[in-house]
């Protein structure tokens, strides 16, 4: 199998570690590293028929199981190119564009292949998706004006809490004076939604394995929260974890991450699927084998 | 009509608007235009860069900018546009995702015609040829023949950098192997302008009419497909530059009409 962008990632390396541990060939394929220290081949018509190159070595698509992907937001180009500022700008955004084909065509598993799940990049456009799916989701909108955020906070009994409406990484917090002063003056959309007491709960599912974690949190968003959080395995109706499954084959997505929140009346909210991720922290928490079962089906051993 | 800011858009009639993105040099943006004015249809232009000084609400399946309902968005500038070009250098990044977020999801409301409607694949990836090519593929639709990364160059005409539609001589090898280039075998033969269904210019071979076909599966009705020699698909290009004075007139009635007849359907 192999590990493809950045090795330095955490859920990368741990993977990588997993592997060697059980002795599993791992070919490592750093993205800042493409035409110098490995390259590749390949036919669009004809993927089976491609190979990946490292250090002199063939490795014929066919032989292949699987990989793991982890990219890095920032990567770097190879040394000694010689580059201007410009160009090394445009080596990183054509090369980043030739691995997502590279790793869009790949005629085994990929955790994730690049289009896989890019709903997530707007939270509007996935809440809705997975409404359609079956979901329960909590009410929403999303907009810039002040007086849309105070008419729709007044109709939620338990509060609203506002959030990025991309999928950039951000904090989850309740409405407040600062966002609604921000409002005012002017700036970018936001998510405004219903806010749902209970318990926060992670399903992560690879393939048709579903791994649940309570996370146990005193704040409003237990990611932010550091070390005051408590992970905890859990269970999820059979209910949920089919529509999990169904959405994540939908979306394309080998390894996905559903954010629930479980209202106190039982019933399951799912706030966003996740196409990257860190499952580590659950893992770690909860002795919960995901990258175990992920290693399975990357590497050909199967389903644990 | 008027050009971003607009007159004050909260005493506009009750009726739908269609957005129209573009920038002021596209000649179709203002045929759709001034086609959907005489049916007295409100239009809103806006360059993709002032979307973020709009004021926008989405909820459920309606969206509303600067308080109108909103029934159709003509998007006519690129997914990968800087839509947040009034917000400080250092909040930009941040802001432009936003509200490209939104953006994406308002294109998807059923309430909403969007010509060109790209799905969140093909949004993020800048709609560029390799998302439509993968995805002919897997149709079925011929393609050209490509290689990719360090293939052999025997035969090989042309190279297509992944965000251009524009083909360019082969590099070197080293720059084939560092960038994983794609390098086609054929050159093109000729190119389709389709438009809601109609070729307007070029011809309708079958796979162009299958391509068509795709595209619009896709969202896409305005795209122009380039074929070789061989009629198998090269590239696709979904913001192709459209000058020809009849060929505009044409497109502005064909996207005039499908705006009208949603407007007035919803």
């Amino acid at each position: 199998m192999c590990i493809v962008g950045d090795p330095q990632d955490l859920s990368a390396a741990y993977i990588g570690w997993l592997a060697r541990r059980r002795d599993i060939e791992t070919l490592e394929l750093p993205e800042n590293a493409l035409g110098v220290e490995w390259s590749y081949a390949f036919d669009d018509f004809r993927p089976s028929q491609g190979y990946i190159e490292v250090a002199g070595a063939h490795h014929e698509f066919d032989e292949l199981s699987g990989a793991f992907v982890r990219l890095n937001p920032q990567p770097d180009v190879p040394p000694g190119l010689g580059l201007s500022l410009q160009e090394r700008g445009a080596l990183v955004i054509e090369r980043r564009n030739a691995i997502q084909y590279l790793l869009n065509s790949l005629p085994f598993a990929v955790a994730n292949r690049p289009y896989a799940g890019r709903s997530n990049g707007s939270k509007p456009f996935q809440m809705r998706l997975l409404t359609k799916a079956g979901f329960e989701v909590p009410r929403w909108v999303a907009t810039n004006e002040e007086a849309v955020v105070k008419r729709f906070a007044r109709t939620c009994a338990d509060g609203v809490v506002y959030k990025a409406c991309s999928g950039l990484r951000s904090r989850v917090r309740l409405l407040d004076e600062q966002v609604l002063c921000r409002l005012r003056e002017g700036t970018s959309p936001i998510v405004v939604q219903e806010y749902i007491r209970g318990r926060d709960v992670r399903v992560h599912t690879v393939a048709h394995r579903a791994f649940a974690t309570e996370a146990i949190s005193h704040g409003v968003d237990y990611r932010f929260e550091g070390d005051g959080n408590e992970f905890r395995p859990t269970s999820v109706p059979r209910s949920i974890e089919n529509l999990c499954f169904q959405v994540a084959a939908s979306e394309g997505l080998t390894l996905a991450g559903f954010d629930f929140r479980v209202s106190e009346e039982g019933c399951w909210y799912c706030l966003e699927v996740n196409p990257v991720p860190t499952f580590l922290p659950y893992e770690m928490a909860t002795g919960q084998p995901i990258g175990d079962t992920l290693l399975g089906l990357l590497s050909g051993a199967g389903l644990p | 009509m008027s050009w971003l800011g607009w007159e004050d858009d909260r005493t506009l009639a009750d009726q739908s608007c269609v957005i129209v993105v573009s920038d002021h040099a596209d000649e179709v943006s203002g045929a759709v235009a001034n086609n959907l004015q005489v049916e007295g249809i409100p239009v809103v232009y806006a360059g993709p860069g002032a979307l973020g000084d709009l004021c926008v609400h989405l909820r459920g399946d309606s969206f509303a900018v600067n308080g109108q309902s909103v029934g159709g968005i003509f998007l006519r500038s690129s997914p990968e546009s800087v839509f947040g070009e009034g917000f400080a250098a250092r909040d930009r990044a941040f802001c432009d995702a936003e509200i490209r977020a939104v953006w994406l999801a308002a294109l998807h409301l059923e309430s909403v015609l969007a010509i060109n409607r790209y799905d969140p694949a093909a949004w993020f990836e800048a709609a560029g040829w390799p998302v439509w090519r993968w995805r002919l593929i897997e149709a079925g639709v011929p393609v050209s023949p490509f290689g990719f990364g360090d293939v052999e160059v025997q035969g090989a005409r042309s190279w297509y950098p992944y965000r251009s539609s524009r083909a360019q001589s082969v590099p070197s090898r080293a720059t084939r192997r560092v960038m994983g280039c794609a390098l086609a075998q054929s050159t093109w033969k000729q190119v389709s302008l389709v438009v809601c269904g109609h070729v307007l210019e070029g011809e309708l071979s079958s796979s162009v009419e299958s391509a068509a076909q795709l595209l619009n599966e896709s969202g896409v009705q305005i795209a122009e497909i380039a074929t070789d020699n061989d009629g198998c698909v090269l590239s696709v290009n979904t913001q192709p530059r459209i000058s020809e004075a009849r060929t505009v007139e044409q497109a502005g009635q064909l996207i005039g009409e499908a705006y009208r007849a949603h407007v007035h359907r919803w």
